[in-house]
C-alpha cells in the first residue's frame, strides 16, 4: 500500500541519489545501483593493472575490483585505510548480463537525495573540452552543486581496461 | 568436530557404549535396520579408537565387521549361532571400552584372552556357516530377483518401495542394496536413482505373481529373475559406502562446520531478538555480517561439490580405449595428467563423449598396429596422452598420440566424396571437424559449449586435438607463500621444493642475473616481490626461502618470505567482475573472507626485468654479505 500511495506522490521522473564526496567535490550516484556500503576493509592488491585499481575485496564470495574514485578522476591520492569507505555498485553493461560488481573508494558517503529529472542539467561545456561521457549532467542542491555520475559508462570494462 | 571429539572422550565413550547396547538389541531383535546400525557404530568405534589413541579397540570391530561381511556378502542366514558369536563379541568390545574408559589404555591380559576367544568364534563361523543348508518346505521357492532400476527412474515416477511392498506380502523378503553404481557424494543427483537391489523372496507365490509387480518397469529397468537352485556363493558386490564416505571427508566436514556456526550465529540472533533493545543493534549488526559470511562460506563449499576432478572423464576414456585397442589388437599406453583439475560437473559430463570419441579414433586411425609400428621403427606400444592444464578462464584438454598422423590425401578424398569445397591446403587437418567424419560431431559438442576444438598433425608422429573449455572457477592444490607481506597462492603442481637460501650458492652472471646452484644447476633467481610491483623487496636473502617452481618446462627459484599452507583452492576468474589479469590464474577467498591471488608464472616471467635491467642495483650489494 504504501509503495502505490509513493509512486503516486513522486514526481515520475525522480530518481534517488546516494551523494558522496571527493576533497571539496560532491557526486551523486543511482541509488538504485548501489548494492552496499562497507568500511574498515582490507583490500587485497592487484598488481599488473593500473594505479586506479586499489584492489580486490570479497564481497560475500564475489571477488569485486576497487577503484579509487580519486585516482581515476585524476584526483590527488589518498591512502586507503580501516576509515576508506567503499561503495559496492552494480555495474551493467550490456542488457541481460549478469551485472558485474565493482567497488569504488570515497572520502565520505553523505545522504541519499530524491532529484526531479529537470533539475539536472547538462555539464557545462569548458571551451574545447567536452564533458566525460560518465558525467549524466549536474544538478544543485543546498546551494552546492553535485555531478551526477552514470556507474554503467564510468566502471565499464571499457573505462577501466 | 574435532574439537568436540578430544573435549570430551567420556561423552564418545558413553556414546559408544550405548550404540553397541543398541546394536545388540537389533540384533536379538533382528529387524531390517541392523546393518546400517552395524555399520555406523563399527565405524564411530573406529572413529573413537583413532581420536584417542586406542587402536585395540579396532581389532575388535574388524572382528564384528568380518562376520557381519560374511553374512551380509555371503547372503548367509543370521543363525542363532552366529547372533550369539556377534553378540558376544559385542559385550566383549564393551567391557573393553567401558575398561579403556575407566583406565585409559591398560590392555588387561583378560581382554586379551576375549579378543582370542571371539577370534575363535569368527573363525568357526566361517566354517560353520557354510552347512547353514536346510531343506526347504515342498512348494517353498527362493527367487532371487536383480532389481536395476534406470537412473531417472525415481524421477519418472518410480518408487522401489511400493515394489518392496508388493513382494514382500507374496513372502519373505530380504532386500539388500547394491550401491556399486553410487558415485562420490558430491557428484550425487538428488533425483537420480543410483541403487539397486538384490532381493531375495521365499514364497508359495507362482512365478506370474512375482513378474506380475514388476510388470511395466522393463523399459526402464533391469530385471532379472531367477528360482535359486542351490544355495551357491552368491557375491553380490561388496558396498562401497566406506570408500564414500572416506573420498570426501574434508568437504562434508567443512559443511558440517559452518552447519555448526551457522547454528549458533541463529541461536545468538534469536536470543538477541528476544531481549531486544536498541543498546544491542550492533551485536545484532554483527550477527548478521556472521550470517551472511557462513551463507557464501556455504555456498563455496557447494559450489566445490559441484566440482569434479578431470579423473572422472579419464576413467571413462581409460576404459574405452582399453576395450578398444584390445578389440583392433594394438598396444596403447595411456598417460594422463591433470586429473586432479576440477572443474564443473555438468560441464565435465558433457566432455566425456568428446574425450571418449577423440580417444578412440586415435586408436583406431592413429595408432598404428603393433607390427607396423615395428617397422617404421617406433616402439611397438603406442603413446596416447591426456593432459589437462588450466588457463586463466579456460581448461585446456590435450589428446596427443604418437601414431601415423592425419592422412591428408585421405581427408581431401573423403572430403570431396562428402562434395566439400576444399579449403586451401595449409588447413587439410580442419578437415577432419567437417561433416562425414565423426569428430564434425565432436566440434559441435564443443563449441556449444563455447569452447573451441583446434588439431595439428605431423605425418608419421601423430595427431594432437585440442579442447579449449571456458570455464570459471575450478578447483587446483595450492601451495601458498608470503611475499613482500602478503599471500600469494602457487599451484602446486608447479612447485618442485622450497629452501632456505644460502647466500654463497648466488652466482651473479652478467647478462642472465642471478643464478642459483640447485641441483648442479644454475637456476634464475626470481623477486618475487619485484616481479609483484611491491616497492619494498629485499636485496638481503637472509630471511627468504628459495621456492623452485617449474614454469612452462624451464626450472627458476622464487624468492619469498615464508611458506604457508597447502590446501584446495577454489580459484574465481577474476572476468566474472573485472577482467582477467595477466600474471594471475584467478583469486581465492580464505576462511577469514580476504581474497589471495593465484599466481600464473608463465605468464608473469615475461614481465620480469632482469637486475641489470633494474635501476641501480649492483651486483655486489647482493652478493657481499658476510
Amino acid at each position: 500500500m504504501t509503495e502505490q500511495i509513493d509512486l503516486h506522490h513522486k514526481p515520475s521522473t525522480a530518481k534517488t541519489y546516494l551523494t558522496f564526496s571527493l576533497g571539496d567535490e560532491m557526486y551523486g550516484i543511482d541509488i538504485l545501483k548501489v548494492q552496499e556500503l562497507k568500511s574498515g576493509i582490507k583490500l587485497t592488491a592487484l598488481p599488473m593493472t593500473p594505479a586506479y585499481v586499489s584492489g580486490l575485496l570479497n564481497m560475500r564470495g564475489e571477488i569485486a575490483p576497487i577503484i579509487d574514485l580519486r585516482q581515476r578522476l585524476a584526483m590527488a591520492k589518498k591512502e586507503v585505510d580501516m576509515n576508506t569507505i567503499v561503495i559496492l555498485l552494480a555495474v551493467s553493461e550490456r542488457e541481460q548480463q549478469r551485472p558485474r560488481i565493482v567497488g569504488i573508494v570515497v572520502d565520505a558517503v553523505s545522504e541519499s537525495r530524491e532529484i526531479a529529472q529537470q533539475s539536472i542539467k547538462a555539464a557545462p561545456d569548458f571551451g574545447e573540452q567536452r564533458p566525460a561521457s560518465y558525467i549524466k549532467g549536474i544538478a544543485e542542491i543546498d546551494d552546492k552543486v553535485m555531478t551526477i555520475l552514470d556507474s554503467d559508462i564510468l566502471l565499464s570494462l571499457e573505462a577501466l581496461a | 568436530m574435532t574439537g568436540d571429539m578430544t573435549l570430551s572422550p567420556q561423552l564418545l565413550f558413553q556414546q559408544s557404549i550405548e550404540k553397541l547396547d543398541l546394536m545388540a538389541s537389533e540384533l536379538s531383535n533382528g529387524t531390517l535396520g541392523l546393518n546400517t546400525i552395524l555399520q555406523n557404530t563399527v565405524e564411530d568405534i573406529k572413529t573413537v579408537a583413532t581420536v584417542l589413541d586406542l587402536l585395540p579397540a579396532t581389532d575388535f570391530t574388524d572382528d564384528i565387521e568380518r562376520v557381519w561381511d560374511d553374512i551380509h556378502i555371503n547372503q548367509r542366514a543370521l543363525t542363532p549361532e552366529v547372533k550369539r558369536t556377534l553378540l558376544s563379541a559385542i559385550a566383549l568390545l564393551k567391557d573393553r571400552l567401558l575398561d579403556l574408559q575407566q583406565d585409559n589404555n591398560v590392555i588387561t591380559s583378560a581382554v586379551d584372552d576375549a579378543q582370542q576367544h571371539v577370534d575363535e568364534s569368527v573363525q568357526a563361523i566361517g566354517k560353520t556357516s557354510s552347512k547353514q543348508l536346510e531343506p526347504l518346505p515342498v512348494g517353498l521357492v527362493i527367487w532371487d530377483i536383480d532389481f536395476k532400476p534406470g537412473l531417472t527412474f525415481l524421477q519418472t515416477g518410480g518408487e522401489p518401495i511400493h515394489l518392496f511392498e508388493a513382494l514382500a506380502i507374496l513372502g519373505e523378503l530380504t532386500i539388500d542394496v547394491i550401491e556399486d553404481r553410487l558415485p562420490l557424494f558430491s557428484e550425487l543427483e538428488p533425483e537420480l536413482c543410483y541403487l539397486s537391489w538384490h532381493l531375495t523372496l521365499k514364497s508359495y507365490a507362482p512365478a506370474e505373481d512375482i513378474d506380475a509387480v514388476f510388470k511395466g518397469l522393463e523399459a526402464q529397468c533391469e530385471i532379472v529373475i531367477e528360482q535359486q537352485q542351490n544355495q551357491s556363493q552368491n557375491s553380490a558386490p561388496k558396498t562401497s559406502y566406506k570408500a564414500v564416505a572416506e573420498a570426501m571427508p574434508d568437504r562434508l566436514d567443512v559443511l558440517q562446520g559452518l552447519l555448526a556456526e551457522l547454528t549458533t550465529t541463529q541461536l545468538t540472533l534469536s536470543h538477541l531478538a528476544e531481549h531486544f533493545s536498541p543498546k544491542l543493534l550492533p551485536k545484532f549488526d554483527a550477527g548478521l555480517e556472521q550470517l551472511a559470511q557462513h551463507t557464501h562460506a556455504i555456498e563455496d563449499v557447494i559450489r566445490q561439490m559441484r566440482m569434479w576432478p578431470m579423473s572422472f572423464a579419464y576413467r571413462h576414456v581409460q576404459s574405452t580405449v582399453e576395450a578398444h585397442a584390445e578389440a583392433l589388437g594394438k598396444n596403447v599406453e595411456l598417460i594422463m595428467s591433470g586429473e586432479l583439475i576440477e572443474i564443473d560437473k555438468t560441464l565435465l559430463q558433457k566432455l566425456i563423449d568428446p574425450l571418449v570419441e577423440l580417444a578412440c579414433n586415435a586408436v583406431s586411425h592413429g595408432i598404428e598396429s603393433p607390427v607396423l609400428r615395428q617397422q617404421q621403427g617406433k616402439s611397438e606400444i603406442g603413446v596416447l596422452q591426456l593432459r589437462c592444464a588450466i588457463e586463466p578462464g579456460q581448461a585446456v584438454i590435450e589428446i596427443t598420440d604418437d601414431g601415423r598422423g592425419l592422412d591428408k590425401g585421405e581427408l581431401i578424398e573423403k572430403a570431396t566424396e562428402q562434395a566439400f569445397v576444399i579449403p586451401e591446403t595449409d588447413k587439410v587437418e580442419q578437415l577432419i571437424f567437417t561433416a562425414g567424419f565423426s569428430t564434425a560431431l565432436v566440434k559441435q559438442t564443443i563449441c556449444n559449449l563455447g569452447g573451441r576444438l583446434d588439431v595439428i598433425s605431423t605425418p608419421g608422429q601423430g595427431t594432437t586435438f585440442t579442447l579449449y573449455i571456458p570455464q570459471q572457477d575450478w578447483i587446483i592444490e595450492g601451495q601458498m607463500i608470503k611475499v613482500a607481506g602478503e599471500r600469494y597462492i602457487l599451484p602446486l603442481a608447479s612447485v618442485i621444493t622450497s629452501f632456505e637460501i644460502e647466500q654463497q650458492q648466488i652466482k651473479y652472471v652478467s647478462g642472465k642475473g642471478e643464478l642459483y646452484l640447485f641441483n648442479d644447476e644454475y637456476i634464475p633467481v626470481i623477486q618475487l616481490a619485484q616481479l609483484l610491483e611491491h616497492p619494498t623487496y629485499r636485496r638481503d636473502y637472509r630471511q627468504s626461502l628459495l621456492t623452485v617452481v617449474n614454469v612452462g618446462g624451464k626450472t627458476v627459484g622464487l624468492v619469498i618470505d615464508a611458506l604457508l599452507s597447502q590446501q584446495r583452492t577454489l580459484i574465481k576468474n577474476l572476468a566474472t567482475h573485472y577482467r582477467a589479469v595477466t600474471g594471475f590464474f584467478g583469486a581465492t577467498v580464505m576462511g577469514d573472507d580476504s581474497v589471495v591471488l593465484v599466481l600464473n608464472m608463465a605468464a608473469l616471467m615475461p614481465h620480469y626485468k632482469m637486475p641489470s635491467q633494474r635501476q641501480s642495483l649492483q651486483a655486489d650489494e647482493v652478493l657481499v654479505d658476510d
